[in-house]
Formats: C-alpha cells, structure tokens, sequence
C-alpha cells in the first residue's frame, strides 16, 4: 500500500516536472519582444513653440 | 502526538522556528519594497507589495516542497520538518495577500464582481503570451486554503489518514499552477532573464531533490532478500544494527524497521500512523521507537502507542540465528504484542 503510494508519486513528479519544464520552454519562446524606446525620425518632432 | 486537541501545542522548538520564520519575512519584505521602490522609481507601494507578497510566497513554496526530499537525504533537515505546518500555513497567507491585493487593484474598481472579473476579463485561452494567467493563481490559492485549514491533527483524525494524505498531495498541483501563473503572467511583461532563470533555478532544485529521493527510495524497494525455508527473511547482522536504532528492510513490498535494545531485537512496520513517517530512521527514546517526523511514538514489541494515545502499527514475527536477525514478511495485526528475540 504505502510502496505503492511511493511509486504512484514518482511518476506524478515525473510528469508533473516534463509538462513544467514544457511550459517553461513553450512560454519563453512565445514571448512577446522587449519593448523598446520607438525610434522617431528628427522631422517628426516639434520642439515646443516652434512654427510648422 | 496528542490526545486532546488544542489550536498550537507551542513548545520551544516551534516558537523558535516561528520566530526566525516571521524575521526573515519581515526582512524578505522590508528589502523587496525597500530596493524595489529604489530600482523601479514609478512603481506604487500597492505593486509593490503585491510582486513581494506573491515572490515570497513561491520562495516559500519551494522551501515547503524540498524539505521533504531533504529530510529523505539527510537527517540533518529533521528540524525543519518538525514544524512545516507553520511554514505551510504562513505561505498560504502570503498568497492570500498577494491574491487580495491583486484582484482588489485590477477588478474590485469596476462593475463587475471582483471575483467573476478575474475570469471574464481575458479570455484569450488560445494565446500562450496573453494567456489569462490570473484564473490559475486563483485556483492555486484556493487548494491552499484546503491544505492551510485542514494543517492540524484534528482534521487528520477526522478526515482519516488516508484522505487527508491525498488532500495535501495536491500542493503538488498548486505548484503547478502557480508555476504557470508566474511564467504566463509576470515572466511575460518582465523580460529580465534573470526572473526567468531564477524560476528555473527553483523548479530544478524541486523536482531534482524529488527524483533523487525517489531514485534512492526505490532502491531500498527493490532490494532482494534471501529467504529461509520456513519463509522468514535474512534481513540483516545483529551487529549491523546500532543500539536504541534499527536497520530497515523491505519484505513482501512493505517496509519492516527492526531495532535492537536493550539485548533484544523487535520488527514493527516502518511507516507511522501520523503521516507515514519512517520509524525506522528514529531511535528508541525512553523505551518507545519515536518518529523523526513528529515524535510519535509506539512500544517495539507491540506496536502500540503507550497509554493514554491509541496509535498501532503492525509487528512481525522474529528470530535470531547465527547473528542473522530473520523476520517473518507477514505481518501481525497492529498492535499485537511479539516477544522480542533475544540478541544472544
């Protein structure tokens, strides 16, 4: 009974340990990129109070 | 191991291991706003405590879930045992912080119930990086709550062993969850690789130290023995065995603890009535095998607790021939008395 509640938990952390480390894979590749900083070209921005 | 109930049986052992439990929380915390509030100079104190609560509760988590592994490794992590529950108990309200903080912050302001918000508010099943992480966090806290109100002898008793055992192998699940909750939800947005490292970091140290224990386990399972031709089993030398300790061995699939004492030898089962803990590896304290785990304890050629606790393992038949110490593999009801064999 308890021998077979100790092979009954090996195998769920067995299992349990692939899918995690599945999921860890999975959802650092689909990861959405780093925002970064947009770049803006120079004649885009307007200095305040300066005319058109 | 108690025969009236009552909420804590303080002793000094667990007022110690509380103290030293509630100051590293308190620095854990002071350190994580504390430095937070100096690295991301935006972030409110209500964000804040929410990202401290929740990263101090799946530090927590981890240290609850190695110590068993630990222990079956060494000894030396017994103490840290002895009192789980409390560790157990207090990362469950850690969670519940960061769970309360959070749905008050991002659901309790709109129309919706706060609780019905959490589902409804992202629906993207089908996308892993928008994935709606916080359902999963909920369900994990939820499961916490059953393991954090049913942590004390009272509900072990009623709910019977092996029910209860069940129940509480379900933290393997809310780590799961939770896991997934963090790699869906905060490991999205924060794209620091050291988060990411510092979780698998973590979950190779759980799941490593579990199948190392397991591997070790299954070893002792496995072991063949000779048997005699009256079916008693060579387990081992007399003087292979210490004094006041035993040695343990596997016979007919479960595990027999036999200890030596006082010139005698005695074999009851090597698994507690409390929460299966092996006998086998406590000693014989003013006359009782005591478990490691909990110090329950159980008179060696009986099987049963002294008077006034009820507790009964089964024992087994036993005899010593040329130094060898043979054991019957079946076993006697629990609490039947043995006579124990003598070493000589």
């Amino acid at each position: 009974m308890i021998r077979l509640l100790r092979v009954r938990h090996r195998w769920m952390i067995t299992l349990l340990a692939v899918t995690l480390i599945a999921l860890f894979i999975a959802s650092l590749v689909a990861r959405k990129p780093a925002p970064v900083t947009p770049h803006i070209p120079e004649a885009l921005i307007r200095v305040e109070g300066e005319k058109r | 191991m108690s025969h009236t109930y009552t909420s804590i049986g303080w002793n000094r052992q667990k007022r110690v291991y509380d103290l030293v439990m509630v100051a590293g929380i308190t620095v854990f915390l002071a350190l994580f706003v504390g430095l937070g509030s100096v690295v991301h100079s935006n972030a409110t104190i209500e964000t804040l405590l929410i990202r401290g609560f929740g990263t101090l509760a799946l530090l927590m988590l981890h240290v609850v879930l190695i110590i068993g592994p630990l222990c079956r490794l060494s000894p030396q992590f017994l103490p840290l045992l002895y009192n789980r529950r409390h560790l157990g108990v207090t990362m469950f309200l850690a969670a519940l912080a960061h769970g309360g903080f959070s749905i008050f912050q991002f659901h309790a302001l709109g129309e919706l119930n706060p609780l019905v918000s959490v589902f409804v508010s992202n629906t993207r099943y089908a996308s892993l990086s928008n994935f709606p992480f916080q359902p999963l966090g909920l369900f994990a806290l939820i499961i916490l709550f059953l393991m954090a109100a049913t942590s004390h002898d009272f509900w072990l008793a009623n709910l019977a062993a092996p029910v209860w055992k069940r129940l509480h192998m379900l933290v393997y699940v809310a780590y799961a969850l939770i896991v997934a909750h963090v790699l869906l939800g905060v490991l999205q947005a924060e794209t620091n690789p050291i988060l990411a490292a510092l979780l698998g970091l973590g979950m190779a140290i759980v799941f490593g130290l579990h199948l190392v224990a397991g591997y070790r386990e299954q070893r002792l399972d496995e072991e063949v023995r000779a048997e005699a031709a009256d079916d008693y089993v060579d387990v081992c030398g007399v003087d292979e065995i210490p004094e006041k300790r035993a040695c343990i061995a596997t016979l007919a699939g479960e595990r027999v603890a036999v200890f030596k004492y006082d010139g005698k030898i005695s074999a009851i089962s090597n698994v507690c009535q409390h929460q299966n803990g092996p006998l086998g590896e406590g000693q014989i304290i003013d006359g009782c095998v005591t478990c490691p785990w909990h110090g329950y304890q159980y008179l060696p050629e009986s099987g049963a607790s002294p008077p006034p606790f009820t507790e009964k393992v089964p024992t087994f038949n036993i005899r010593v021939a040329n130094g060898r110490v043979l054991v019957d593999p079946r076993p006697n009801k629990p609490g039947e008395r043995v006579e124990p064999a003598p070493v000589s």
